[in-house]
């Protein structure tokens, strides 16, 4: 009999087997991860809305599956938080703006349904920037994320809530989406795994949209094998998303298709996961923008383990790292200032109290209702897309990402993934960069291109920092498109290398929390 | 020629017509509801197509195929991929305040169409795939506006011309030719009082002889044949009536009203305007006192659309051999089929008739089909099928009749099985209402023709029999024939068999002819 306080710290894929052989109930799984939400929330402020009612019903409802001899899936009563830019259905879904406090979907996100038949229990909607625009969590209309290893820092962004909540030891697997770092870099600063896959690996239904060419859901877990089980759930193409694609497809995956036709393509290739004869790419400029000695060293370090596991480690360059953010910035605030066009106080959501006509409505329920920096970047990609400018920009910005792209393509190379920091620092205090939206957009330097390419990238805890305080460093790897179960057993392969160094964030808790 | 005439005469018209067409698919453009109209309000509306948050656009096919097909008959020059991209713009019937259209990558580009009456060739522009708005309601009097997403994302063909018309009359020859297109093709319902037909017409004038194109007006609001007519004739007038008063016209955007009409046109400046009774005096004399166009927004005002690639939809790809398939698979067109009935010997407006109602031409098809010549065909299908339509308010694509009902008759009609009044008033009603062909319907009732020679005994009786009648008949009185014939066919009252009129027609006049002869000598 394991302590109910323990059961917070067993990782998904023990807690599903567990489940399944009946050793404990569903039940019992949720209760012990809703104790610790409730004793942790007052601090970490993961989630904006446990559901536990709702939460207690899917586990008893698991159970009674259990008990009439059904297998209720591979993540069978494992407790999930999802990020609060997915649709849920029945249950309030506000993207972390104040133009959606209110708004309950009558659907349910794509990949919300996918953990649902595959026996997860949702915990609740957790916190991020509003709309996804950010890199801290501070641009929550309903208040920041504080950093499990630290109350006075920021969990990153925009997933803050979902790596907090996996780091805090709330819930053992999480829902994130990233459209320029959103799940790596809150992974790397509260030291857990998240993982963003090939873009249309994933279905985006029902995903809040930001930026539609970039957005990707994800898993956050608290090691590689937990992500890939989910990541086995979440893949896989989707009729009410066309971008969702078929990777089994060769005209999609190309020679890749093969790695995505065993049933569970990413647990099993987790299970035989070796960097014997694995050929990691360090890309030279993150390392040289990475003024965090620290980080670098831990970086550094992590790259000597992985050649002692039988890697082949060389250097790489990716010449066009300081367009990554500039880039990214014309193209994700064009199609957001669309996205977020549809939430004018008509049809749903927030609506101005005032007594105006339909343009004054307009104007009025969307400067009520949407936070100062998701104001700023509809203002910039209103500018980016009008005409005089639609060719200066939007259509510099799409050529350029395409340029990135084939500068990704080379490095990747004759390489199977791209190794450097996820976040050229950890976590910074709360505050630090709120006020100056350019030194929050820098954060992002290392993740970003990612997106724009494409491409899956991984972040990993590889140790932490010095200090009464020590935070955690994360370590990114990006893969060839479609690569993604490759991807996350050269993760795997890395992060058992790396457990010996005590470095992992699963194997060690943030201190000081209740 | 009268002053107005002569005025307008040192103008040219310049016309080109944009035309949106509500394709008849089961279901809307990127969602699954389906398109039913006059729907109850929002009935039929689901998240997508309510523009919630997280949605996304799944491509109908069919909707894709059908615009396609449309091109393909157009001719237009077709890409390898076509892309669809985001129009911006704020509108409570706009659910998403985008609408998903194309721009930089259309279905169609180019194309062209040949006119029906005048045989004159409109080059198209484009031919493009977008998704309708939904319906805002202002309540008279009230302060709240209600809408109806039942429309929003219906799917539409957008079909561009060149401006390549001269007169209100091709625009309307175009407006036929193209409602048969579209008939035709099976790509939309065409009416226009329920909205699914919608066009709008870009008009200029220009000196005769100048080859610079004027400012173009494009009208909106023109929501039945004759509002285009009359909106493109007003707006003719108006222009001219500028031009006369030594003003330019400008760019901008108006709507068709039919029964508006003031001496000042509020918001527009003194050096765009003329008095009313300018514009008038230009407009043909029957056009009674109301139905201009309103000024609605100068090209400054125009919305920046502000358009971009659709991201949430990947490209879609038009191999050449589909559109090979497409192209082979394409009805006959309205133009072709015409002059092919006509070579049949089909009258030219049977041809027409026929044309127009595409279901009833693929009927009149079955009958030739089945061996009956054309004009024949044409003549039962037109008449007898026609009425029978008529009479239940049925489309030829529900007719209760068989084809092979309608060659029978003739059939029976050819070998005299019976006389042809007979089979055409007595048998065919039958077969109409019992299902049964027509030599069935006189099987069961023992219908069958008489014998010419007990038909003829039977005439030369009553003809021996009525000396009066046959006096009558000698002055001229043709009405006696009647009598004559009544009196034949009371002679058959008690048999199943009935004589031809026709036959005793002609006995009676063999022995007129005879009597007259014998008289003489
Ligand atoms: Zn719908």
């Amino acid at each position: 009999m394991t302590a109910p306080g323990e059961l917070c710290w067993t990782g998904a894929a023990a807690l599903a087997d567990r489940v399944r052989r009946r050793e404990v109930s569903a039940l019992a799984v949720t209760e012990a991860h809703l104790a610790r939400a409730a004793a942790v929330e007052p601090q970490v402020k993961a989630f904006l809305r446990v559901t536990a009612d709702a939460a207690r019903a899917e586990a008893q409802a698991i159970d009674a599956r259990l008990a009439r001899g059904e297998d209720p899936g591979p993540l069978c009563g494992v407790p999930v938080a999802v990020k609060d830019n997915l649709c849920t259905r029945g249950v309030e879904t506000t993207a972390g703006s104040r133009i959606l406090q209110g708004y309950v979907p009558p659907y349910d996100a794509t990949v919300v349904e996918r953990l649902r038949q595959a026996g997860a229990v949702t915990l609740g909607k957790a916190n991020l920037d509003e709309f996804a625009m950010g890199s801290s969590t501070e641009n929550s209309a309903f208040g920041p994320t504080t950093n499990p290893w630290d109350p006075s820092r920021v969990p990153g962004g925009s997933s803050g809530g979902s790596a907090a909540a996996v780091a805090a030891g709330e819930a053992p697997l999480a829902l994130g989406s990233d459209t320029g770092g959103s799940i790596r870099q809150p992974a790397a600063l509260c030291g857990c795994v998240g993982f963003k896959p090939t873009y249309g690996a994933v279905s985006r239904f029902g995903l809040i949209a930001f930026a539609s060419s970039l957005d990707q859901v994800g898993p956050f877990a608290r090691d590689c094998a937990d992500a890939a089980l989910l990541m086995d759930v979440l893949w896989g193409p989707d009729p009410r998303d066309m971008t969702a694609r078929d990777p089994r497809d060769a005209r999609v995956a190309g020679p890749l298709a093969d790695l995505w036709a065993a049933p569970r393509p990413f647990s099993t290739a987790a299970a035989g996961a070796s960097l014997e004869g694995v050929t990691l790419g360090v890309v030279k400029e993150y390392l040289e923008l990475t003024t965090d000695a620290e980080v670098k060293g831990a970086v550094l370090a992590a790259l000597d383990r992985a050649r002692a596991a039988g890697a082949s480690v060389r250097e790489v360059s990716l010449g066009l790292t300081e367009f990554a953010i500039p880039t990214y910035q014309l193209v994700s605030t064009a199609e957001a200032s669309s996205n977020l066009a549809r939430y004018d106080g008509v049809h749903y959501g927030h609506r101005t109290k005032e007594r105006v006509d339909v343009v004054g409505l307009y104007e009025r329920s969307r400067a009520e209702g949407f936070g100062p920096e998701v104001r700023r970047r509809i203002f910039l990609g209103t500018f980016v897309l009008s005409s005089g400018f639609y060719d200066a920009y939007y259509l510099k910005g799409l050529r350029a990402r395409r340029r990135i792209r084939d500068d990704f393509l080379r490095a990747l190379d004759g390489v199977d993934a791209l190794v450097g920091p996820t976040s050229p620092f950890p976590a910074f205090e709360l505050g630090a960069r709120a006020h100056d939206p350019l030194a929050m957009y820098a954060v992002d330097v290392f993740t970003v291109s990612t997106n724009m390419a494409g491409l899956p990238g991984l972040s990993l805890p590889c140790g932490f920092t010095s200090g009464p305080r020590p935070l955690p460093i994360g370590l990114q790897l990006t893969g060839r498109p479609w690569s993604d179960p490759r991807l996350l057993a050269i993760g795997r392969a890395l992060e058992q290398a790396l457990a010996g160094a005590g470095g992992a964030g699963g194997a060690r808790r943030p201190e000081g929390l209740p | 020629m009268s002053a107005r005439d002569e005025v307008l005469g040192r103008y040219e018209l310049v016309v080109g017509v944009e035309v949106h067409a509500q394709l008849n698919t089961a279901t809307k453009l990127f969602c699954g509801c389906r398109l039913e109209f006059a729907a109850p309000p929002n009935s039929r509306t689901c998240p997508v197509c309510l523009g919630h948050p997280g949605v996304l656009p799944a491509l109908n096919r069919a909707a894709f195929e059908k615009a396609l097909r449309l091109a393909v008959a157009f001719g237009c020059r077709l890409e390898p991929a076509t892309e669809l991209d985001r129009k911006n713009y704020y509108y409570p019937d706009l659910p998403k305040n985008y609408q998903i259209s194309q721009m930089y990558h259309n279905l169609g580009e180019g194309g062209e169409l040949v006119l029906l009456r005048s045989g004159r060739t409109v080059r198209m522009h484009n031919v493009h795939l977008e998704e309708d708005a939904g319906k805002l309601s202002h309540a008279e009097g009230g302060r709240a506006s209600t809408v109806d997403l039942n429309r929003a994302g219906t799917p539409l063909a957008e079909i561009v011309t060149m401006p390549d018309f001269r007169s209100v009359d091709e625009v309307d020859d175009y407006m036929d030719t193209l409602t048969e297109l579209l008939r035709t093709l099976d790509v939309c319902r065409c009416q226009m009082q329920e909205g699914n037909l919608r066009f709008e017409a870009s008009v200029s004038v220009r000196p005769r002889g100048q080859e610079a194109l004027g400012a173009r007006t494009e009208i909106k609001n023109l929501n039945s044949y004759s509002a285009v007519r009359k909106g493109i004739t007003y707006e003719h007038a108006r222009q001219v009536a500028l031009l006369e008063a030594g003003k330019t016209p400008r760019q901008e955007t108006r709507l068709w009203d039919d029964e508006g009409a003031t001496d000042y046109e509020q918001g527009v400046p003194e050096a765009l305007r003329v008095p009313r009774r300018d514009v008038w005096a230009l407009l043909p004399p029957d056009w009674g006192d109301t139905g201009w166009t309103r000024f609605m927004r100068s090209k400054e005002q125009a919305h920046d659309y502000r358009y971009f690639p659709e991201p949430d939809l990947p490209a879609f790809e038009v191999s050449p051999a589909r559109v090979d398939e497409i192209r082979r698979a394409l009805p006959e067109l309205p133009g072709p089929r015409r002059l092919r009935y006509a070579g049949l010997g089909v009258p030219q407006k049977t041809a027409e008739d026929l044309t127009r109602d595409v279901p009833l031409a693929t009927y009149f098809e079955r009958v030739m089909a089945l061996g009956v010549p054309a004009p024949d065909a044409a003549n039962y299908v037109m008449n007898q099928v026609g009425a029978a339509l008529n009479a239940r308010g049925l489309s030829a694509a529900d007719c209760p009749v068989p084809a092979e009902h309608v060659a029978d008759l003739h059939a029976m009609i050819v070998g005299k099985a019976l006389p042809k009044d007979q089979l055409l008033k007595e048998v065919w009603p039958k077969t109409v209402e019992e299902g049964l062909a027509p030599s069935a319907v006189a099987a069961k009732y023992g219908l069958q023709a008489l014998d010419d020679a007990l038909v003829v005994a039977a005439t030369d009786e009553a003809w021996a029999a009525n000396p009066k009648s046959v006096e009558d008949l000698l002055a001229g009185k043709d009405k006696a024939k009647r009598a004559l014939v009544g009196a034949v066919m009371r002679a058959f009252k008690a048999s199943k068999a009935k004589p031809d009129p026709a036959a005793i027609n002609a006995r009676l006049d063999a022995l007129l002819a005879d009597e007259r002869r014998r008289r003489l000598l």
